[in-house]
């Protein structure tokens, strides 16, 4: 391998001795500072929190139109209260005398 | 807590995967004298360390799920740092125009008493050793972003082929052809500098 020539090596041998020691602790809030831009890897972007709430809404609202046709089956099968039509009956044959 | 880190990488790095911004804050903190160490012996002009550091470990938090633990993550996190560093020498503007008129009136006294015959009994003040430094950087400044990585290595951190291998993941043939033509242009260029001064 080839070599440094003696004055090539010597300037680097005095370059050495300066070296002054720095540290290498990591300065005060570095690792927070770093961890802060990098953020989470999982962080929701825009478009995926549009996309949860879509699905949310989509989720109630299948909710409610199940409720409610529930609801409407359950009236529309529901005998009618016999007062109704008691009072009914009772319209149609006053007004049939008339 | 960093001594936790050197007892089970494995367990930290899964916590670090996790998003557990604690153990994130930890892993940066216990690299941190690794990455800064390579920033500052290959630091491009005009930019500022701890920017570099920062982008070094960017870089490592985007590619952790790639690290398969076949070698030590100071390893693997050096040869990040190495070759971020290189592409960012690299992608710095041409390097200014190398004067050999431009040396200061210490480092041409420098470049005299390195040439002088019995130099090596002398004992240089401060001020030549700082001199002596300056011209090292200027000399190492007119080399390619590779060649300079590997002339700070091996003649200035005074490293083995092994352990500039380790660090940079290059094999020893590459590393010891590389070397033998980095030595040959720092050879060159402190030839024409001695030309310049009449030495």
């Amino acid at each position: 391998m080839s070599e440094l020539d003696p004055e090539l090596k010597r300037l680097f041998k005095w370059s050495r001795l300066t070296a002054s020691p720095q540290s290498e602790e990591a300065p005060l809030g570095f690792g927070g500072r770093v961890v802060a831009r990098r953020g989470p890897a999982s962080r929701p972007t825009l478009l995926l929190e549009l996309h949860q709430v879509a699905w949310a809404f989509m989720c109630g609202s299948v909710a409610l139109i199940i409720f409610g046709m529930v609801v409407l089956e359950k009236q529309g099968s529901a005998p009618q209260p016999a007062s109704e039509f008691s009072s009914a009956l009772s319209f149609l044959a006053s007004n049939s005398t008339q | 807590m960093l001594r936790d880190l050197d007892l089970n990488v494995a367990d930290w790095l899964a916590r670090v995967r996790k998003q557990d911004q604690d153990a994130a804050r930890s892993l940066v903190e216990y690299l941190y004298p690794t990455v800064i160490r390579i920033v500052r012996a290959n630091l491009p002009r005009r930019a500022a360390e701890e920017d570099l550091a920062q982008e070094i470990f960017l870089k490592m938090f985007a590619k952790l799920d790639q690290y398969e633990a076949v070698m030590p993550l100071e390893h693997w996190v050096s040869r990040i740092a190495v070759n971020h560093c290189l592409n960012a020498i690299r992608a710095q503007k041409a390097r200014p125009e190398w004067r050999m008129a431009d040396l200061s009136e210490e480092q041409a006294s420098v470049l005299e008493a390195v040439t002088t015959d019995g130099a090596d009994d002398a004992h240089p003040s401060p001020t030549q050793l700082l001199g002596a430094r300056e011209l090292v950087e200027l000399l190492l400044d007119a080399l390619g972003a590779e060649d300079r990585l590997l002339i700070r290595m091996l003649e200035l951190d005074e490293l083995s082929i092994d352990e500039v291998g380790t660090i940079t993941g290059w094999s020893a043939t590459y590393i010891r052809v590389r070397a033998f033509r980095a030595r040959r242009k720092l050879k060159k260029k402190f030839a024409e500098l001695r030309k310049a001064e009449g030495l």
